[in-house]
């Protein structure tokens, strides 16, 4: 059941708006892939945006969160006033996940329109027939051209020489990208685990890469690529001197009122403050000085 | 990349194949119709496996089997599929595999003449998804990258004046057709070659252009060739000189070879609409409105025998139809053997397939039944 739902309202539409943009460029399966990357980051450029801002608000808030896990041994009562202080402040900790949770479904949908879309056997172009729908322009479009720049795009990245720079590829993207994102906490424990992350992450994606289809980590190039430039547009890139083109909104004026108890606490950070924070890694130390 | 973010990236990444095998792709399996050579039917009965089967009414003794699992010098082929009919010439079988090359049989005891075990074999590009074409003293075959060889039926080395193979296309699924001296080839791009079969030369001033790529290709007489496309036109062309005789727009796509019966033909689609056709001077008229199988798709081809036409579609369900009003005269549902994508073959008034699960079924329009040919002895 879910499987069918799962065909027939992602893959299906999925596999032939491929067939679509390779019939479109040039028979190039390849760039059928880079295409369809980026016309799904423009299409989710709002939620990415609004990502940003979540993230922004997330960060803005962590010094008050510290307090009340220090202030606060009851876990009911420390939820509560995390609860409080994330509603007053406008920010919604799952609201951060909302780009990832949409990319996964599309991603396992790709990991499948690859497989059918580039049959390796004529059962498998046999079976391609009950995906594609029944408009002559697409099916004039098939088979598909399954080599793109020299390497075949059903193959695993560790099955030859060029799938190998794919995987290199993959693991490079994913580094620069975390290298670029915002990271939420000022806790120095969490950042640390969160640096080590950044160095496991690109080992550990290569790695996958190197038993899934070369067309797959394409698009996991060619998404973190305009993740990277999304993120130098909206934080800057001080390691070059690149100022942020977008500005977040600020987050809301409201962490004050969480703790109810009338302890004084940090004022609200500004997006300016809050760029520096994340950039130079402030500690709770740092941040405990510039209390009023 | 936060934390958070990382950990649900990693934990999809690793759950990824699970999910995505609720969408299935499916590996080579072959579906080379059965063969009969007197009371030997040649049978694939397990992927890449050819048996040699004697049968005998409702029951069959294979003889041997090739690759032979219990053979040291068999345990490196890895012929992974079976798509075309092995062809037999003599005292021996051509025999195409999808990953193997090809490969020419001692009738007697299915031992390879070539290519033998330490010799150099011809090397081969690409994938073979159809079968061999014997004629004069060449094998004749193509391959999935688009190459046509040709070579010599006696050693297996390329053929007098085909010492490089011809590159005709993107790729090359269908078993060449050949006819007199003349050898014809369909490809995935849609186009139809004739050939000298002596040294490859075009025969038309441009190759037949169909819409949709060309799976399949089928002699329905001796001037005429059946072309069905995956783009759902079924073309009749014309040997001599590759013009249209006919250009007839199915409701699905076309993947089979038809049953042909005087100037009639008959098959199926993969939409499970079978149709009736009659060649004309003019061109086809439709000498029925098509009957279904119930949206099941149709690779294998049909047969037809005394006015019955037999098809089975993938599921398996055996259909028996009129072929003077396509009305369905009795259907046979077939369980627990495979599928069947395998062309039908007419033998003493039976039609007789094989599924993918390596059973041989005799079809019988006469009584509208179908029998299972109790196999034994054969390798799997």
């Amino acid at each position: 059941m879910i499987g069918d739902i799962f065909t027939l309202l992602l893959l299906n539409p999925l596999v032939n708006l491929l067939v679509l943009l390779s019939h479109v460029l040039w028979g190039s399966f390849g760039l059928a892939i880079i295409a369809f990357t980026i016309l799904v980051r423009v299409a989710t450029f709002p939620l990415t945006l609004r990502q940003l801002h979540a993230t922004r608000a997330m960060q803005a808030l962590q010094p008050r969160v510290q307090e009340i896990n220090k202030k606060y041994s009851d876990p009911k009562r420390r939820q509560e006033e995390m609860m409080k202080l994330y509603r007053e402040g406008g920010a919604n900790p799952l609201s951060c996940l909302g780009p990832i949770l949409l990319t996964f479904p599309v991603f396992i949908a790709l990991y499948s329109a690859i497989r059918i879309a580039l049959p390796n056997s004529p059962e498998a172009l046999e079976k391609l027939s009950s995906h594609i729908y029944g408009w002559s322009y697409l099916q004039h479009a098939l088979p598909l051209e399954e080599h793109f720049l020299g390497v075949d795009l059903r193959g695993n990245g560790g099955d030859s020489l060029i799938g190998y720079f794919f995987v290199a590829a993959v693991a490079a993207t994913t580094f620069i990208q975390s290298k670029t994102t915002v990271t939420t906490s000022t806790d120095e424990r969490v950042r640390q685990q969160q640096q080590m992350m950044n160095v496991m992450m690109p080992f550990m994606f290569a790695f996958f890469a190197m038993s899934f289809p070369v067309g797959v980590s394409l698009y996991w190039v060619v998404n973190s690529a305009a993740q990277i430039g999304f993120n130098i547009l909206t934080y800057g890139f001080p390691a070059l001197g690149l100022q942020p083109v977008f500005k977040a909104r600020a987050p809301a004026a409201a962490p004050q009122a969480a703790l109810s108890d009338g302890d004084e606490r940090t004022s609200p950070t500004s997006a300016r403050e809050l760029r520096t924070a994340n950039g130079s890694g402030r500690s709770k130390r740092q941040n405990r000085r510039r209390r009023p | 990349m936060n934390f958070r973010r990382g950990a649900i990236i990693t934990l999809a990444l690793l759950l990824l194949p699970l999910v995505s095998s609720c969408v299935s792709v499916l590996n080579p399996t072959g579906w080379a119709p059965v063969a009969f050579d007197g009371e030997t039917a040649y049978v694939i009965t397990s992927k890449g496996k050819l048996s040699a089967i004697t049968v005998n009414g409702d029951s069959g003794a294979a003889r041997w089997t090739f690759p032979d699992k219990d053979r040291d010098e068999d345990d490196k082929l890895d012929t992974k599929a079976i798509y075309g009919a092995p062809v037999i010439e003599g005292d021996r079988i051509y025999l195409a595999t999808f990953e193997a090359g090809v490969f020419a049989l001692r009738k007697e005891d299915g031992r390879p003449i070539w290519p033998t075990a330490g010799s150099d074999a011809v090397s081969i590009d690409g994938d073979i998804a159809g079968g061999v074409a014997v004629a004069g003293e060449n094998v004749y075959f193509a391959t999935t990258e688009g190459l046509l060889y040709a070579l010599r039926k006696d050693d297996g080395a390329p053929a007098t004046g085909w010492e490089k193979p011809l590159r005709l296309g993107d790729g090359i699924w269908a078993t060449p057709v050949v006819h007199g001296d003349a050898i014809y080839v369909a490809t995935m791009s849609g186009e139809l070659h004739a050939l000298s079969a002596i040294d490859g030369s075009e025969r038309w001033s441009r190759p037949f252009k169909a819409s949709g790529a060309i799976a399949e290709l089928a002699l329905i007489s001796d001037e005429l060739l059946f072309v069905p496309s995956i783009n759902r036109h079924a073309y009749v062309v014309r040997m001599a000189d590759g013009s249209v005789v006919a250009d007839f727009r199915a409701d699905d796509w076309l993947w089979t070879t038809p049953g042909v019966q005087g100037s009639k033909l008959f098959f199926g689609d993969f939409g499970g609409s079978v149709y009736g056709l009659n060649i004309t001077s003019s061109g086809v008229e439709q000498l029925w409105e098509p009957a279904s199988l119930k949206g099941e798709r149709v690779r294998s081809g049909a047969a037809v025998v005394n006015g019955v036409i037999v098809v089975v579609d993938r599921k398996p369900v055996v259909t028996f139809i009129d072929a003077n009003d396509g009305s369905i005269l009795n259907t046979v549902p077939i369980e627990g053997a495979g599928t069947v994508r395998a062309n039908l073959v007419v033998k003493d008034g039976a039609a007789y397939f094989s599924t993918t699960g390596g059973k041989l079924f005799r079809a019988e329009p006469a009584s509208r039944r179908v029998v299972e040919v109790q196999l034994s002895g054969v390798k799997k």
